[in-house]
């Protein structure tokens, strides 16, 4: 659809199409799909987020991701202010330790699983309490 | 009588009320196609002589918007278009923990840690794959093959040409790629441009030196490398060489908004000249 437009438009417009770096490297189509982005012909991405981490990881556990083609992985970390750390683990802890508790009394059974979270906080705090751990907020993305 | 003229304007009033409830919907949906953004363009076209494309306009702004960047300055620095945001990318190199003994490691992973130690601003580390990129070094290769040097010897061509062959294999093979890691390091929300820079600078230097602490070689990307690094994001399977667009001089700007070029040239006053 033509129309008139004004000297401001007609100079943003043929600014943004003048032959710039970015417009190599802009792609064809950007469309945002349900689960998907459509980049052009036969070009797709997925972008998968790890919402749930193992107890314990060691060097290099993303490398077997390589093994796909054309994989990216972005890992963002933000550190967090110890105080705040040792607030909500504090928080954490009386949580558990309540429920297990009750939990044990109600039952007559230990509950293995909450014990271990709970030496695991402790550990965490006195860590993050004695300076010698810090704590992060982590986002690891994948594109396929 | 009376009962049939009530009637009447019963129906007349229920017919008008019926109208103006359809044409406040109709309006509401943009049925007439007068909403407030057409309307200001209409406005704003009222004086003005020339025709454009106004749908390509638009979505050329918005793919542009989608990178959030306004510049990439002469010293890599990307100046990002919210928060008056910095970044600095770099490229690492690690070396091969599978090579390494049991107590390499041991160290090595001590120092990532002391680095993870060390940092108290937000950092982005990004890991792709991309197809091997052998142009260059077949082009000097074949340079070699074509040689008309008497001093180039037959044999040294006839290893050159497989040599070439052999890298002409690898670039095409599917299944072999390069790792690539890098670090992102930025600054948002300092409103101040030197203290931005300072800051910007106080992370890199403690980034850079936690990473030479850990043995792991950082290469700060110029321009054409981070422009390339967006091009592999953006267009995943091609291998468009931006560099060689660079130094054809294909591009005939650098990259601005329309808007700052519409300033610049006012402030010089080139408008009506």
């Amino acid at each position: 659809m033509a129309k008139k437009v004004s000297d401001m438009d007609y100079i943003n417009s043929t600014m943004l199409t003048s032959k710039t770096e970015f417009d190599a490297v802009l792609p064809d189509v950007f469309e945002n799909g349900k689960d998907y982005i459509y980049l052009g012909a036969d070009k797709y991405a997925r972008v998968c987020v790890i919402s749930l981490y193992p107890n314990t990881m060691y060097l290099g556990f993303l490398n077997d991701f390589f093994e796909i083609n054309d994989i990216n992985i972005s890992v963002f970390v933000d550190h967090i202010k110890n105080s705040d750390v040792i607030r909500i683990i504090t928080s954490k802890l009386a949580t558990i330790e309540s429920n297990r508790i009750l939990q044990e009394k109600r039952t007559g059974i230990a509950d293995y699983g909450l014990r271990q979270a709970v030496s695991d906080l402790e550990a965490m705090r006195q860590m993050i309490q004695t300076n010698n751990d810090r704590m992060a907020n982590l986002q690891i993305l994948i594109t396929l | 009588m009376g009962a049939d003229l009530i009637f009447n304007i019963f129906l007349i009033l229920s017919v008008i009320a019926g109208a103006v409830v359809a044409f406040i919907v109709m309006k509401d949906k943009g049925v007439f196609g007068n909403d407030k953004a057409n309307e200001k363009a209409i406005t704003a076209s009222a004086s003005a002589g020339r025709v454009i494309d106004e749908k390509l306009l638009i979505d050329q702004s918005k793919l542009q918007d989608l990178l959030n960047i306004q510049e990439i300055d002469d010293n890599s620095i990307i100046h990002l278009k919210r928060n008056n945001g910095l970044r600095v990318i770099f490229s690492i190199s690690t070396p091969d923990i599978y090579l390494l003994n049991d107590d390499e490691q041991h160290v090595f992973e001590n120092a990532l840690l002391n680095i993870a130690l060390s940092l108290n601003f937000p950092v982005q580390f990004f890991t792709t794959t991309r197809k091997i990129e052998t142009r260059k070094s077949s082009e000097k290769i074949l340079g070699t093959v074509n040689s008309t040097d008497p001093k180039v010897s037959a044999n040294l061509k006839q290893y050159s040409a497989m040599l070439y062959e052999q890298l002409l294999s690898i670039e095409q093979n599917r299944k072999i790629n390069e790792i690539k890691n890098y670090c992102v390091v930025g600054v948002s929300n300092i409103f101040e441009d030197k203290r931005a820079h300072n800051e910007l600078s106080a992370r890199i230097e403690t980034v850079v030196k936690g990473f030479t602490t850990a043995k792991i070689k950082t290469d700060l990307l110029e321009k054409e490398k981070v422009l390339q690094l967006l091009c592999d994001m953006l267009n995943r399977g091609d291998n468009i060489p931006i560099d060689k667009f660079m130094d054809d001089k294909a591009f005939e700007s650098r990259y601005t908004t329309g808007e700052m070029a519409f300033q610049e040239r006012t402030i010089g006053g080139n408008m009506n000249g």
